[in-house]
């Protein structure tokens, strides 16, 4: 009875030393890996979500500006903060077969207030 | 649980870092494109934006040129059925269209391209009803108040002209401007041109006459040309060619029919409130027929589709597909209006009333022309004139001087007639004019090497020649005019060459007549006589009293 006891518990060992596990050779590489390519994917993560941040502000500047020229063609002062408006007088010229039209009035760039967007539209007199 | 799906316990770490690195890699992959597209997206928006903006600027810029210049029809004219284009530097390219649409309303298309993006922008202008009078015979080079189915020859005419009667263009003639008539025009003869015309009565093409523009009769259009049309036609009762003539644009019937008795080409579309005969020629674009459909011969006929309600007739040999490309039996139920006339309803001649008193009825003397220089209002008679032709006057010049002070002049039964190379010159600032009265049997004859008008030759005339009946103005040889003459009874006769070759004009200004005796290749230019105040003899004849203008009606995007 303690006879047989005792080899099984010889028998559970040598088993135990049979079963092949994780090195830890293994699990450094493992893991270096996965920290290489985990902040290789984050940064790009992170330049994306600065992409889409700056494209929303590029949209709202897009918008400022088109509402200074909508201001301008409405004879309106721009709204203070959100865009800026410049005029330069000058002529418009389109030309037709035989014939030139050269319209004057006010060559009109709107800008969003911080300089980003920008859009020209001609006002003629 | 990946140990457990594995069934071993050997390498699970490894499964572990795959998974982490595909959801990861998933993720990142989907927030990169979505970055990207949003990036795109704002660009995009952003040139399709400014191509807005530009194409609502060139649309802007010739809406409002066409708005600020609608009296000059002729001008405007221009524009019309053509393609406009330009450039500038961050805006982008553009295009711009300009289509009649009706005799009161324009199309202006631009379309315009932003780097990769492009948009249209569309307004449209209308010229509201205006209440007569909507022209001014002032607005015209020669205004003839009676026919012209003769007087003019040999012509070179800058300037619309008004004909209250027939008219015959033949010999060359040139009209440079637009033309109306009240009765029928004829136009024949090598290379006869207008700028476009409106008749009242028929219109007649022969020879090789031609219209550089659009064509509206409220009668019928005979193509007797072998050139043809350069634009529309707007016809109210029918279209016929009889020679091998095109009309570059579009064609409207509003009651009659199109036939081709010769080999005609409408080279846009063809809208016929009646039936189509196509022996000959043909139609380049659609044909959109409200009743018969006639063919005959061989060949093609009509490059586009025939839409017609009524019968289609052809040889029996033949087949549909022999005379048109496509073809639908369905009544285009085409609403054409018929031509209208109120843009070019003319004033009525305001009547000529000469003072009957007042310093014009001082008799100048000899003395006070002395000088050379008439610096004040009184009458000339025959001793004036004997004294200006006397040998020594030779080539003199004699200035009115207008210059702090309106002058009028009579000649009450005597002849003006200059022969002896005697200069007539007015200097006026602008603000004072010079009026010269014709009454009775008096006329003004001037001739080789003569001149009365401008001081600077060509200007803007202040000088007004006006009569009260039948006299006369007449220019022969090497003799000019620069000049408003307003003898609505009166007789104008230009022959001969230019006074000189540098001022390649025989009369500048504004003729009003009843009649017109204009031969030799006599080169005539339209200026706008000056007329301000309102008592000045012709205020009523003052440019922009009449007519109506363009305005913007609406915006559209396509």
């Amino acid at each position: 009875m303690e006879a047989g006891k005792l080899g099984k518990q010889l028998k559970n060992l040598k088993q135990m030393n049979s079963k092949k596990g994780m090195t830890l050779v293994e699990i450094v590489a493992s893991l270096a890996i996965l920290s290489l390519v985990m902040i290789l994917l984050i940064s790009v993560y992170g330049a994306s979500i600065n992409l889409i941040r700056s494209s929303g502000t590029q949209k709202n500047s897009n918008k400022n500006a088109a509402s200074g020229i909508e201001n301008a063609i409405g004879g309106f002062d721009p709204d203070a903060g959100i865009s800026i408006v410049n005029r330069q007088s000058g002529v418009f010229t389109v030309r037709f077969s035989g014939a030139t039209i050269d319209s004057p009035g006010n060559y009109v760039a709107g800008s969003d207030a911080s300089g980003g967007s920008k859009l020209h539209y001609f006002n003629p007199n | 649980m990946l140990k457990g799906i594995l069934g071993k316990n050997d390498g699970y770490i490894l499964a572990w870092v795959l998974c982490i690195f595909l959801v990861v890699s998933v993720a990142c992959t989907a927030v990169i494109s979505s970055s990207m597209v949003s990036t795109s997206s704002t660009t995009t928006e952003h040139n399709a934006q400014q191509a807005y903006y530009t194409a609502k600027s060139a649309a802007s810029a010739v809406s409002n040129y066409i708005v600020n210049n609608s009296a000059d029809t002729t001008l405007i004219n221009r524009f019309i059925n053509n393609q406009g284009s330009g450039s500038v530097s961050d805006m982008g390219t553009y295009t711009v269209v300009v289509t009649s649409i009706t005799s009161e309303k324009l199309q202006v298309k631009a379309t315009a391209q932003y780097k990769n993006e492009s948009a249209t922008v569309t307004s449209y202008l209308i010229k509201p009803p205006a209440t007569a009078p909507v022209k001014i015979p002032t607005d015209h080079v020669v205004f003839v108040n009676g026919s012209g189915a003769s007087g003019f020859g040999q012509c070179s005419i800058n300037g619309n002209v008004y004909v209250n009667g027939d008219l015959n263009l033949s010999q060359s003639s040139s009209i440079s401007g637009f033309v109306i008539v009240k009765g029928n025009t004829e136009i024949s003869g090598y290379g006869s041109t207008t700028n476009g015309m409106f008749g009242y009565g028929n219109v007649t093409l022969l020879g090789s006459g031609a219209v550089n523009g659009d064509v509206y009769t409220k009668g019928t259009l005979n193509m007797g040309s072998s050139n043809g049309i350069r634009g529309s036609v707007y016809a109210d009762k029918g279209v016929t060619f009889t020679n091998s003539g095109s009309i570059d644009g579009d064609v409207y019937i509003t009651k009659g029919d199109l036939n081709y008795n010769n080999n005609g080409n409408i080279k846009k579309n063809a809208y016929v409130d009646g039936s189509l005969s196509m022996p000959n020629g043909l139609i380049t674009g659609n044909a959109n027929i409200s009743n018969n459909a006639t063919f005959s011969g061989g060949g093609i006929k009509i490059m586009g589709k025939l839409t017609h309600g009524g019968i289609f007739t052809k040889p029996s040999w033949a087949t549909v597909s022999t005379y048109v490309n496509s073809y639908s039996n369905i009544n285009p139920d085409l609403k054409i209006l018929p031509v209208d006339d109120t843009p070019y309803k003319m004033q009525t001649l305001p009547t000529v009333s000469i003072p009957a008193s007042g310093d014009l009825y001082n008799v100048l003397t000899t003395e006070d022309v002395s000088t050379n220089v008439i610096s004040k209002s009184g009458k000339i008679t025959s001793t004036i004139v004997n004294s200006w032709n006397s040998r020594s006057m030779q080539g003199q010049t004699i200035t009115i001087d207008a210059t702090t002070n309106n002058i009028s002049l009579l000649l009450d039964n005597t002849n003006l007639n200059l022969t002896n190379n005697v200069k007539i010159e007015v200097n006026s600032d602008g603000t004072h004019f010079v009026y010269i009265y014709l009454k009775g049997t008096s006329s003004i004859s001037i001739d080789s090497n003569e001149y009365i008008g401008m001081k600077v030759r060509g200007s803007n005339p202040c000088l007004f020649i006006i009569g009260d009946g039948t006299q006369t103005v007449s220019l022969t040889n090497n003799s000019a005019i620069n000049a408003c003459v307003y003898i609505p009874d009166g007789t104008f006769n230009a022959s001969g060459s230019n006074l000189d070759n540098t001022k390649a004009f025989k009369f500048v200004g504004s003729c009003i007549v009843k009649t017109v005796n204009i031969s030799s290749g006599v080169s005539l230019y339209y200026s706008p006589p000056i007329i301000t105040g309102s008592d000045h003899p012709l205020a009523a004849l003052k440019s922009g009293t009449g007519g109506s203008a363009w305005k913007l009606e609406s915006w559209g995007s396509n």
